[in-house]
């Protein structure tokens, strides 16, 4: 299960944090004074790696050592500064940062760490070897190019095409794989779809595979998914050193394809720290495991929900003979004797609550979305279907207008609306700015999102505001509701979601509509509750049904709540954007995630305006919309 | 014309209400009675006859009950106990759509603070009633209008009454009232808000346009004054009871309880 590994990570990770201060050096074993900060790696090899080196350190040299999280480009910076001593697992010369970072003699990478590792183009075994399977006979990359190819993996969002599931943006892998997507002539007949995060990537490929659905995704070994499930690799050209320099240069031909270079999995680690400890740099440069075990470490891992920090121990228990090669005897010893030693994980942080009052909700959650992903892929399919056709829809219509017009239409609306200059033409400077900004195309699929997102959050949040106004029942049942969905962090439902509705814009719209309505419930029923007692009475005495009150009185009275209302949805349905993108969906979001992800702050600051100004011309003109209806007021 | 009766109407608040209703009859105070049971008594057992086509106006301090009293006269509040009979009808027993109906067709009201829609213009607020009771925009708006203009209002038709003067405010208020064509116009602490000359003027007006209406008209006050002056009848009410009604020469001359003395005197006696 995914969101159980997600999960068991995140654990790791608290556990993990919470084992440093007691874990004292022991004696001068350790050859650091200072506790050894690990990259926390939030994929699953390199969360295992990290586990798996500090407890040797700790176990075998009586080191202690530190976790920071972080994606993967800030880590690698980090190490390069010296915030981080060491990334357990570097993709060393994939990184244009790393590879800068060690011409400059900052970082230095020992291994190989992993051997035999594979990446490539992936799809379930099945569809290939199966009985009757649909793509008997499928081997080469180039063969996906057949139109029955691009028909078996069916795009939801762009039927006619296929959907080949990229890496997320911004990882090196990404745009070396939309290089050999043209190369190979696959660019036109699939959609070259980014899942926006790792934890996204992972939770659409084991949906797919549990429901049985085809599924044609870039995976790598070692991975989970490559220990759980039996894929196949497609074939590609042997790597040639000409090919892959121009599939990795973004300005390149991309004329031919070619596999990858071998992978290289190293220790990437800070060269001041590795000057200041050689014999851990002896140690780092001898541990190495294989990738197809460490595969199989980590799908144990997700099956029995165990956190990695057990696993690693679990592995070290099991696996005597491989890591006395690695160790010095004295470091050996010391490590086999606190391996016998009964405790589980390293040592958890002594809580003072009780252990027999704890109970977890772990495994019935666990199993409820498992079985809730492995039966009903379809019904909810039928919703994702439907909200995926409203947005093509949608976002055809938006396309169909030429640019000047979609900016005259928001700012004559804002003008009709506001009768003051003031208004349309904040909107009309936004709508340029983006323009100009050349995030047009961005920004009209995600407007897209938020029209299609207000418009079901305006559904559901006037009325249950309304309602939770006026019923002592919801005065006491939807608060805590909306707390939990304001609070919940969006990627602990976002992850079985998109498991259920597929990867792309029906999440991300459920994502942005989970957010945004809370604000307008909240303001709509402050309004109605406080409007004027006296008002509402004299409707009454005239002799106004409950519903002639409602709409003659109380929400013109709460207009001015229920327009904040309003306001703080847009605000909260784009601030919700770029997570919405980690999940897939299109869009300014995408251009964030993007900047960031490659530390390319420009570029995520450009895309982050874009959003900020989007969000000013939409408030302006709903807000001129909605204040016209019925006059002025004061 | 309505005459509207009120019979062992009693309205309690919280508390024990069937503890406090025996503690009514046995004749205890409104303290002893809260000490007791925790039961605020608003009203306690009123039997009163309101007269047709005459002004009537209920006067007492505030927690007094009077404004507790003209609400419960169309149920804006529900009486615990007793009838209320319009004409011999019941209102009590009333069913929700049945009350919706009497309203319509036979009260109007009028508020403290003008309870105005601040959203709509002048002409809309004076066709407000008449709009609810289903009555055509146009038309409803041409009868706004011809009250408007009678109250002075002629004129302002376009203005948003926040743009008003409280006097002007209160005249758009007593147009939508009257716009109903209704037999019964309540009016609670109507003028109260109003500065004391503006007070005069359109108390001047309301005797005004009563001389030539003949409405039956319940007016709350806590002024002396003000009730003196438009009262053909008036109920003095303390506690949530009756102390004395009658019409203003015989409460002058003969106050039935100290309390009705302490009010009259402020007044400068009865030789006025």
């Amino acid at each position: 299960m995914f969101v159980a590994r997600l999960l068991v990570l995140w654990l790791a990770v608290l556990g993990l944090a919470g084992a440093v201060a007691p874990a004292r050096a022991e004696a001068a074993g350790c050859p650091v004074a200072t506790p050894i900060a690990f990259a926390g790696l939030d994929w699953d090899s390199g969360a295992f790696l990290t586990a798996l080196d500090r407890a040797i350190l700790e176990r075998g040299y009586g080191c202690t050592t530190t976790t920071t999280p972080g994606t993967t480009v800030t880590l690698e910076q980090a190490v390069a500064t010296g915030d981080i001593d060491v990334i357990a697992e570097e993709w060393a010369g994939r990184s244009p940062i790393w590879n800068a970072a060690q011409a400059r003699g900052q970082v230095i990478a020992l291994g190989p760490t992993v051997t035999g590792a594979q990446e490539g183009i992936y799809g379930p075994d099945v569809l290939v070897h199966g009985p009757g399977a649909p793509a008997a006979g499928l081997t080469q990359v180039g063969q996906l190019a057949d139109p029955r190819y691009a028909a078996l993996f069916r795009d939801p969002e762009q039927p006619t095409k296929g959907r080949f599931l990229n890496c997320p943006s911004g990882w090196t892998c990404e745009r070396v794989n939309s290089a050999k997507l043209q190369a190979y002539g696959l660019a036109d007949r699939y959609v070259d779809f980014r899942p926006g995060s790792g934890a996204a990537m992972d939770a659409a490929v084991v949906a797919a595979m549990v429901q049985h659905r085809p599924v044609l995704f870039y995976a790598y070994s070692p991975s989970t998914i490559a220990g759980r499930f039996h894929l196949f690799r497609l074939g590609e050209p042997p790597y040639d050193r000409g090919c892959w320099d121009d599939l990795a240069n973004p300005d390149g031909q991309h004329r031919s394809g070619c596999a990858s270079p071998p992978a290289v999995i190293s220790t990437g680690l800070n060269a001041q720290f590795v000057a200041q400890a050689p014999a851990l740099r002896a140690l780092f440069a001898r541990i190495s495991v294989p990738a197809d075990i460490l595969s199989g470490q980590l799908a144990e891992a997700a099956a029995h929900q165990r956190p990695t920090a057990e696993q690693a121990l679990i592995f070290l228990r099991a696996n005597p003979a491989r890591w006395r090669q690695w160790l010095p005897a004295d470091a050996a010893a010391r490590l086999e004797q606190s391996l016998q030693r009964a405790d589980g994980v390293t040592s958890r942080a002594s809580s003072a609550f009780p252990a027999n009052w704890q109970i977890s909700i772990r495994d019935p959650v666990n199993r409820w979305v498992a079985a809730l992903v492995a039966s009903s892929g379809g019904s909810f399919r039928h919703i994702a279907s439907g909200l995926i056709t409203l947005a093509a829809s949608i976002d055809a219509v938006l396309r169909a207008i030429p640019w000047w017009l979609i900016i005259a239409l928001f700012a004559g609306l804002t003008l009709f609306g506001a009768r003051r200059a003031g208004p349309p033409l904040i909107v009309f400077a936004a709508f340029l700015i983006i323009g100009v900004l050349g995030l047009w195309d961005q920004m009209l699929q995600t407007l897209t999102l938020m029209l299609i997102s207000a418009l079901i959050a305006v559904g559901i949040g006037l009325p249950l505001g309304i309602g939770t106004a006026k019923s002592r029942f919801s005065q006491a049942v939807v608060p805590p509701v909306l707390d939990f969905m304001q609070a919940m962090p969006g990627f602990v439902y976002l992850i079985p979601a998109l498991m259920l509705l597929g990867l792309g814009k029906a999440p991300a719209i459920l994502a942005m509509v989970i957010y945004a309505t809370p604000p307008l419930i909240r303001l709509t029923a402050l309004g109605i509750r406080s409007a004027d007692r006296e008002v509402i009475e004299a409707a009454t005495a005239f002799g106004a049904t409950p519903w002639q009150t409602l709409v003659h009185v109380e929400i013109p009275l709460a207009r001015d709540s229920i327009l904040a209302g309003l306001n703080q949805m847009i605000m909260m349905a784009l601030a919700m954007v770029v997570t919405a993108s980690m999940i897939g969906a299109r869009g300014l979001g995408e251009e964030v995630l993007n900047g960031i992800q490659s530390l390319d702050v420009g570029k995520g600051f450009e895309a982050g305006l874009a959003i900020v100004v989007l969000a000013m011309a939409l408030d302006r003109t709903s807000h001129a919309l909605v204040a016209q209806r019925g006059g002025r007021r004061g | 014309m309505a005459e509207i009766a009120l019979t062992g109407v009693s309205k309690l608040y919280g508390g024990n209400a069937k503890t406090a209703s025996t503690l009514i009859a046995d004749g205890l105070d409104k303290a002893t009675i809260f000490a007791r049971t925790g039961c605020n008594v608003a009203l306690r057992d009123i039997e009163l006859t309101l007269p047709p086509g005459a002004i009537t106006v209920i006067m007492g301090l505030s927690g007094s009950g009077k404004s507790t009293l003209l609400r419960c006269l169309i149920r804006l509040i529900d009486p615990t106990s007793g009838a209320i009979r319009f004409d011999g009808e019941d209102i009590t027993r009333l069913n929700l759509k049945a009350l919706r109906t009497f309203r319509r067709q036979h009260v109007g009201m009028v508020f403290q603070n003008f309870a105005l829609l601040p959203h709509r213009t002048v002409l809309q607020n004076a066709a407000f009633g008449l709009t609810l009771h289903g009555v055509k925009r146009h038309e409803a708006e041409a009868r706004g209008a011809a009250w408007l203009e009678k109250l002075g209002l002629g004129g302002y038709e376009r203005a948003y009454a926040d743009a008003l003067s409280g006097g002007m405010r209160q005249r758009v208020g007593l147009a939508r009232a009257l716009a109903c064509d209704t037999d019964v116009l309540l009016m609670d602490e109507a003028f109260s808000a109003l500065d004391p000359l503006i007070r005069a003027e359109l108390q001047d007006q309301l005797l005004g346009l009563q001389a030539e209406l003949g409405k039956t008209i319940v007016f709350v006050t806590h002024d002396i004054h003000e009730a003196l002056r438009l009262g053909a009848h008036i109920v003095v009410m303390r506690d949530g009871r009756i102390e004395q009604a009658a019409p203003p020469a015989t409460l002058l001359a003969a106050p039935a309880s100290d309390y009705v003395a302490r009010f009259v005197a402020q007044t400068g006696g009865p030789a006025r």
